[in-house]
């Protein structure tokens, strides 16, 4: 699914391996998940943001549209 | 090895498993089949794979018994436990009279073999119909709590 993990990521100046420390998880579940093709948890979710100081909805929103029109 | 913490590789992790678990039934399932064939049903029950392959069945049905619960939509009360005691009870009698009536060749005498069947009907039944009980118990809690 679409996220904004890459942006909020750059914004921090954390590169993905120091996400991935940071968090606990491996640096390729931070690729996959900016990538939209691995759906974290919503624990997981949570950790991210809290990493890059956003909220869930700047991170992780979508409109409904986007969501329902099946690319994601 | 080092421990999985990564929730991704934790799920990767339980997809192998359940790979490895149906290729190992199947193997199981297999090589039973070839003892059916080639030595009969007598060597198939004789067949340490045989008990393997009940327990392993048995644990699945019952761990499954808990997820179809959920499915179903209606919110059904399950009513006194001492209902499913009765109930039990009563398909044990009922089974212990045939059983009585009925006992076969390889018990000493009719009440031993009533009481080996009523008492194997009372255990099969009580111990799934307890973890319905229990299991619609606690969502009808959850659901109203």
């Amino acid at each position: 699914m679409k996220n904004n993990v890459r942006v909020a990521r750059a914004q921090q100046g954390y590169t993905q391996q120091q996400l991935a420390e940071k968090i606990g998880v491996t640096r390729q579940t931070i690729s996959l998940i900016e990538k939209g093709k691995y759906n974290p948890t919503l624990k997981l979710c949570l950790k991210i943001c809290y990493a890059v100081h956003k909220k869930l909805d700047d991170v992780f929103w979508m409109e409904k549209e986007v969501f329902e029109d099946g690319k994601n | 090895m080092e421990k999985i913490k990564d929730e991704r590789l934790v799920l990767q992790n339980l997809k192998n498993i359940r790979t490895a678990f149906f290729l190992q039934t199947a193997g199981i399932l297999l090589i039973l089949l070839y003892q059916l064939i080639v030595e009969g049903p007598k060597s198939l029950v004789a067949n340490p794979l045989w008990i393997l392959l009940i327990l392993i069945s048995t644990v699945l049905i019952y761990k499954n018994l808990l997820i179809t619960d959920d499915v179903v939509d209606e919110k059904t009360n399950p009513g006194p436990y001492y209902r499913v005691i009765l109930y039990a009870i009563g398909l044990a009698s009922l089974l212990g009279l045939l059983v009585f009536l009925n006992p076969g060749e390889r018990v000493a005498t009719s009440m031993t073999a009533a009481l080996i069947g009523a008492g194997a009907t009372f255990v099969c039944t009580i111990i799934p119909f307890t973890i319905v009980h229990h299991s619609l118990k606690k969502r009808l809690e959850n659901e109203e709590g």
